[in-house]
């Protein structure tokens, strides 16, 4: 629970936006509601793992992309919705492990980026997941680790987010367990 | 040296820069265990170590795996062999993310002359090189720019606010991104075990660079590798934390050899720089500087670089740390053309969150320079102990060549002394002489040896009778033991040989009246920071460490019978500057104590250096001028009025630049404590 309070508050210290959902029957709404008051077009779901069952009820609104899509289709991307591996509390962070090019430029690309958090996945530092990152590696996948929004502070030390990647990321933390 | 830009608002702009990151950089570092710094320093210390098997246990990692690997021994090695991946990968686009090793090798202008088209994606690096110029600085490149600057290179037009700027960046970027041929990143830790490079960034264009070209390069200094992933993320965790104040970056990528996209016909290649580090890492005392973790925290405090910046400040490496980096890496020819912006203050050395003795290795570095012809001697700084001596022996003759114009114009010529420096004025006796006339305590309940330092034992020598009569109204006999000056003059102009001849000289001294039982009680700043910090380095020897155990300062000394002090009066409001060779040693100086024991309010001036420096602030005026425009800057805003600071050398400059009244804080404790009569 401890973890799950500091990941949340760690989340806005880096400017990233926490949702939290109670049960995981209220994730398709809560995204819709992002999608409501985000309305960024063309807009994407990319279904990894637990979050494939939500590809039927989602398709409606969204395009469903995976990891083969053409690099075209996703250089027009402005939104993307997907789901992390597992996150970081101390840092805010999400661990995203992933074996093809595209899979991440889903999450470097679009201009908001909505990823999907199970709690019993947020682990208390970086060096506690170094064993897990290692055997993923190991594994062929690559690992991206997200901290907040694409950020510079080149110019004048001005904080400007957006730079090449999303300019705000929204996590749903899922605290009802996943379906696996 | 190359040309000093002194527009009052340019250095303003680069200092208000350096503050903010050092105030976010303070808060984030208080919070980080103690354990985890130790831990990073172990790890540090070990890669460098057993950098020679790290790299074999690398190459093994990456090759196995299928990665090409290539250890180049020197920068021409480096580019050939990046220039030899680029032709092969049929393209003409190369985009980069930020690396300060492939600045170190110059391969965008190898790559460039080749024919290739070389982007930069990294915002502050895209700036500078539109603009054409070199990084100012590690971390960030364009900092000395400002924002109407930066919207003129960039866009031809100075209007654009930094959030149109960067609008701008991500649709020119992501055409780049797109189309690259090659990808060449830096890293900022490698893992041995398993190749993977750990590349932090928060703009995200890592991402693009590894991800999107078919040929991935990275081109990293072979003292990034550590031995194991768990390493190289706490490497990452604190470089974020001392360079940024951040906790973690936007991003942290980890790309291995190992990722399956590599199978799918994308290429993975590793070129690891050595370029005079396996030289380096087998010399003790340069070997130090591969611990280094590029987080730019001495450039925050350093007085020179707070003023000069990067262009000045720098060969391709920059800043304090940049010196021992540039002497490596290219040689004594180019650390010479920067080293003498080290005024040996000190202050970087507290701010190294991997404990670097930075001020050493630059001296060790200025060493080399003297001994391979590439430093401008001084013999003002060599010969200056000897000069002082001759000049107290003859005050009147000294005094009237000292403050004479045309012989002032033949110093400046032949010495560098420069013209416009006021010097105090030789007394007629110097201190031994006054000394053997002084009142010693009946009945002393200790006895304690002076270490005065020069200007104290011939120009001022009646600070080190004041602190005698001091000690001795409160019972304590103070002797003088035969001495030297501490030598910081040769130490700052790499004269090293000769300093450790004075350190030899001074310990052997100092050395009987400790083994008799003696503390040794330093009246500079300056000489307690040689006898504590500086000697053991130089000697490393039993005697220096003894010597160094049992030595105090004037002021830490009174500390101790501080009861006896208390004036029960108010005194009023007085400014103290603390001066640069006592942080080192203490948090809060013992002086602060003393003088409010005494009944002062006293308010500690937030600044750093004075810019005096010794020989160095008689020799570059102009720049030691601007170095002081910040402390009298704060002086301004705490409100003026008397400045104490306990050290002779920071008293003439403050002196020479301060309307105000200065006063030393042997003088103005002896004062009071004559009135005591304890």
């Amino acid at each position: 629970m401890k973890n799950l309070e500091t990941f949340k508050e760690r989340l806005m210290e880096n400017g990233s936006q926490p949702i939290l959902c109670k049960y995981v029957d209220e994730l398709f709404e809560k995204l819709e509601h992002i999608l409501d008051t985000v309305k960024l077009e063309p807009a994407a779901f990319h279904p990894r793992k637990q979050l494939a069952s939500l590809s039927g009820s989602i398709s409606r609104r969204l395009e469903i992309l995976d990891e083969k899509a053409s690099l075209d289709m996703v250089g027009m991307l402005r939104l993307c919705i997907t789901s992390a591996d597992c996150a970081v509390a101390e840092t805010g962070s999400l661990v995203l492990l992933t074996r093809w090019p595209v899979e991440r430029l889903l999450t470097s690309l679009p201009e908001v980026l909505v990823a999907v958090v199970w709690s019993e996945t947020v682990y208390p530092t970086l060096t506690s997941i170094a064993d897990l990152l290692r055997d993923a590696l190991a594994n062929g996948n690559a690992v991206s680790v997200i901290s907040g929004p694409s950020r510079t502070a080149d110019i004048e030390q001005t904080f400007v987010k957006g730079v090449h990647g999303p300019r705000d990321v929204y996590v749903v933390i899922v605290e009802g367990g996943g379906d696996g | 040296m190359g040309e000093v830009e002194t527009s009052s608002s340019r250095i303003a702009f680069l200092r208000m820069s350096l503050d903010r990151v050092r105030r976010a950089r303070a808060m984030m570092m208080s919070r980080l265990p103690h354990r985890t710094l130790e831990e990073l320093n172990t790890i540090r210390e070990r890669s460098i170590r057993e950098i020679e098997t790290n790299k074999e246990t690398l190459r093994n990692a990456v090759e196995s795996a299928g990665g090409h690997f290539i250890l180049a021994e020197n920068a021409a090695q480096a580019t050939e062999y990046v220039l030899d991946i680029v032709r092969r990968s049929g393209g003409r686009l190369v985009v980069k993310s930020k690396s300060m090793t492939s600045e170190e090798i110059d391969l965008n202008h190898i790559l460039e002359r080749a024919g290739f088209h070389v982007v930069e994606t990294d915002l502050g690096e895209r700036i500078v090189q539109t603009a054409g110029e070199r990084p100012t600085h590690i971390l960030a490149p364009a900092l000395h720019l400002t924002s109407a600057e930066v919207s003129h290179i960039l866009t031809g037009e100075t209007g654009h606010t930094p959030s149109d700027i960067v609008d701008y960046m991500r649709r020119e970027m992501k055409r780049y991104f797109f189309t690259a041929d090659v990808g060449i990143t830096g890293a900022n830790s490698i893992s041995a075990e398993d190749g993977s490079i750990l590349i932090v960034t928060n703009e995200g264009n890592d991402r693009f660079v590894t991800t999107i070209p078919r040929t991935y390069v990275c081109v990293a200094g072979v003292e990034k590798v550590v031995s194991n992933l768990e390493e190289a993320l706490r490497m990452v965790e604190v470089q974020v934390a001392s360079a940024t104040g951040q906790r973690l970056t936007s991003y942290l990528t980890i790309i291995s050899p190992k990722s399956e996209d590599f199978g799918r016909g994308r290429q993975f290649h590793l070129v690891l720089v050595d370029n005079g580090r396996l030289v380096a890492a087998k010399e003790p005392e340069l070997a130090e500087t591969l611990k280094c973790i590029r987080c730019a925290a001495c450039f925050n405090v350093c007085p020179t670089y707070r003023v000069v910046g990067g262009h000045v400040f720098g060969h391709r490496y920059t800043g304090p740390i940049g010196i021992p980096w540039t002497y490596i890496t290219a040689g004594s020819a180019a650390s010479a053309s920067f080293s003498g912006m080290c005024i040996s203050c000190g202050l970087c050395q507290i701010e190294c969150p991997v404990k670097i003795d930075i001020p050493h290795l630059i001296s060790f570095v200025k060493e080399r320079e003297v001994m391979s012809g590439h430093r401008k001697p001084s013999p003002l700084a060599r010969h200056y102990e000897r000069l002082i001596r001759i000049g107290a022996r003859m005050p009147r003759v000294a005094n009237s060549i000292l403050q004479d114009g045309p012989s002032r114009l033949l110093l400046e010529r032949f010495f560098g002394l420069n013209r416009r420096r006021s010097l105090p004025k030789f007394p007629s006796k110097s201190l031994p002489r006054l000394f053997a006339t002084l009142d010693r305590p009946g009945n002393p309940v200790a006895r304690v040896a002076l270490f005065t330092d020069s200007l104290i034992m011939y120009v001022f020598p009646e600070l080190g009778i004041e602190a005698a009569r001091t000690l001795k109204n409160l019972d304590i006999e103070s002797l003088l033991p035969e001495q030297w000056g501490s030598g910081m003059p040769l130490i700052q102009n790499g004269y090293l040989s000769d300093a450790r001849k004075v350190a030899e000289k001074n310990v052997k001294s100092l050395a009987r009246y400790v083994n008799s039982g003696l503390e040794i009680i330093c009246l500079e700043p300056t000489s307690e920071y040689c006898l504590k910090e500086v000697y053991p380095k130089l000697l490393n020897s039993q005697e220096a460490y003894l010597v160094k155990s049992k030595t105090r300062s004037f002021y830490e000394y009174l500390t101790g019978p501080v009861e006896k002090l208390d004036t029960h009066g108010q005194k009023g409001r007085i400014l103290y500057h603390m001066p640069c060779h006592s942080r080192p040693l203490y948090n809060e100086a013992p002086t602060i104590t003393i003088l409010k024991r005494l009944g002062y309010e006293v308010s500690q001036i937030e600044a750093g250096c004075c810019g005096m420096a010794g020989v160095w602030g008689v020799v570059n005026f102009h720049l030691s001028e601007l170095v002081a425009g910040e402390l009298l800057e704060a002086v301004e805003k705490s409100g003026n009025g008397t400045i104490v600071s306990d050290s002779t050398i920071c008293m003439i400059q403050l002196q020479q630049f301060y309307g105000g009244e200065t006063r030393h804080a042997i003088s103005l404790i002896y004062e009071n404590i004559r009135e005591l009569n304890v």
